[in-house]
């Protein structure tokens, strides 16, 4: 069965490469790219994984993050951070809201693929 | 105490300190073990050759042991060594045979504690300061964007000439971004290195002092002293143009005190929240003056989310003493979608907007939450309306950060300035961004 990713980021050009990067490995990618309404995306979407950027218009990932992990559909769903910073106090924090993985910008494709493998078979 | 009388103990801690026992030490000075005993017990004076003697064959100076060795000396040699114990017990020993290497090794020690908390305040602000965490966010993303779609393109894998076409154009102006967005940063490192020396102008002069009392003057609050006392602490170092200014303003704090005291509005403030027409309406304090007692509030009660900028009738920025997150640019115009200059079109008309402020409007602060502010802006005359004159005005806009973002709809997206503003689809952009839409682009690609 095709697993399907929900990815949370602002940077246009990063989401068309990861979506092609991903579709290439069978693996269906949805995009969002504002943190005002991330929370109705996830529940319309209803994706396997969760891939979210920290710095995003209007609401922080981690904000976010928070949310996804309020609703009891979602208290489960494997979701990475990604960030431009690689800041101790960050990933804490990130995982102290209940990420399941971290990753820092920049990244390479090989990374992701391999992050997100991980993720899904968590999954 | 005579200090005669010290000097026995000093040498019978030497003595000790060298492992020599008392008759081997009285043998080596050419006196009785029973006479040293009662030297060491401070029972006789001593001085002259026996006294040169004794230092000598305990290798110290003799003023250490007619003196001592200066008790602060030693407390600071322990203290530069503190974290090495075993050290710590010799330091007085260091310092009485070595006093000049160990008033080095104190120097060298508080020069280092010095330069320690130099990086660590650099070290904070790269961390908290909204640009260049911005400016990291941006070049960071964008190499991250150029890395994957590089990697497509040389990836042996297929890909139809649809594909290929659209990621060698995302390619390109990623690097374009990224050029921009480098240059823009040591643009901007490169004039801040200046201006840690010297202020832009009188303004930043006062707002710099203002700022480093956390904008709320304690003896003007308790009547302690007058603009001129605090003026001659706070104000010191300024030029006499600030210091005009600043006698200005803090004559004005001094009044807003008096109208609306700290006793009265931090009770309300914990009560009501940072809430000004609430405020205003419980203690019938007029609205600006409002606005600037809130700004003044200790950081220990508001957390130091808290701050205030205000301008004249024509646009020009008098105080910038923002909240943590909210960029205002050092020089230059800022961003026309700010409440404060849509105040000055409706004065005396309160107005309230919830602001997206980021480099990427609406973005995310620099510690990662929503960067979101309460923004409470009214337009004011300044001084008492004469008759057949027009009266100048001043804008004072109060900025609350939101710590939650939840439940937030109508929100204003902002920029500190255009040239730090990467927003493209802007109707109020005054001239080209130096983040986004390229530092040097031509739009018609003269070469």
């Amino acid at each position: 069965m095709t697993k399907h990713i929900l990815l949370i980021e602002d940077e246009p050009n990063i989401i068309e490469a990861i979506t092609f990067i991903l579709l290439r490995k069978g693996i269906k990618v949805d995009a969002h790219s504002n943190g005002a309404s991330a929370l109705e995306t996830v529940k319309s979407t209803n994706p396997d994984a969760v891939i979210l950027d920290v710095m995003l218009p209007n609401r922080s990932g981690f904000d976010i993050l928070q949310d996804i992990r309020e609703d009891t559909d979602f208290a489960e769903i494997p979701v990475m951070m990604l960030t431009a910073r690689g800041q101790t106090k960050d990933r804490e924090r990130a995982m102290e809201l209940g990420a399941t993985a971290y990753m820092t910008k920049p990244f390479s494709n090989s990374d992701v693929i391999e992050a997100i493998t991980a993720l899904l078979e968590g999954a | 105490m005579s200090r005669k009388i010290l000097i026995g103990t000093r040498v019978r801690e030497r003595r000790l300190l060298k492992g020599l026992k008392q008759a081997e030490l009285a043998n080596l000075v050419g006196i009785s073990g029973s006479y040293l005993n009662l030297i060491e017990h401070n029972r006789r004076r001593i001085g002259g050759k026996l006294l040169a003697d004794l230092a000598r064959t305990l290798e110290v100076e003799q003023s250490l042991l007619s003196d001592g060795v200066e008790a602060g000396l030693i407390a600071d040699l322990r203290d530069a060594v503190e974290d090495q114990p075993a050290n710590a017990d010799r330091a007085e020993e260091l310092a009485g045979r070595f006093p000049r290497w160990a008033k080095v090794i104190v120097s060298q020690k508080a020069r280092i504690a010095e330069l320690e908390q130099r990086v660590a305040a650099l070290s904070d602000r790269v961390s908290h300061d909204p640009f260049l965490s911005e400016s990291l966010h941006e070049i960071l993303s964008t190499v991250t964007a150029i890395h994957s779609t590089a990697s497509i393109l040389v990836d042996p894998e297929q890909m139809n000439a649809t594909w290929r076409k659209r990621f060698s154009d995302n390619l390109f102006s990623d690097s374009e971004r990224l050029a921009s967005a480098g240059k823009a940063l040591a643009k901007y490192l490169d004039s801040d290195k200046a201006s840690d020396f010297e202020a832009f102008s009188p303004h930043d002069e006062l707002d710099r002092a203002i700022q480093s009392v956390g904008g709320h003057f304690e003896e003007l609050e308790t009547g302690r002293f007058g603009p001129e006392g605090v003026a001659k602490s706070v104000l010191q170092s300024v030029s006499p143009s600030a210091l005009a200014l600043g006698l200005t303003y803090l004559d004005r704090y001094r009044k807003d005190a008096q109208a609306l005291p700290m006793d009265v509005l931090v009770p309300l403030y914990q009560r009501v929240g940072c809430n000004p027409a609430r405020i205003g309406e419980e203690t019938g304090v007029s609205l600006p003056i409002v606005l600037r007692r809130l700004a003044s509030l200790p950081a220990d009660i508001t957390g130091g989310h808290v701050g205030v900028i205000t301008c004249d009738g024509t646009g020009t920025l008098l105080h910038k003493l923002p909240p943590e997150g909210f960029s205002v640019p050092r020089v230059g115009a800022a961003c026309s979608l700010w409440p404060l200059f849509g105040a000055l079109l409706q004065p005396l008309v309160p107005l309230h907007r919830v602001l997206g402020a980021s480099l990427r409007a609406g973005g995310s602060g620099a510690d990662g939450t929503a960067n979101l502010f309460d923004a409470y802006t009214i337009c004011e005359p300044i001084g008492q309306p004469k008759f057949n004159e027009t009266p100048t005005y001043e804008a004072t806009m109060l900025l609350v950060r939101r710590t939650d973002g939840r439940g937030v709809s109508d929100v204003l997206n902002v920029g500190p300035a255009c040239r730090l503003c990467p927003v493209t689809d802007c109707a109020a952009r005054r001239e080209r961004s130096v983040l986004a839409m390229g530092f040097d682009s031509d739009p018609l690609n003269r070469v």
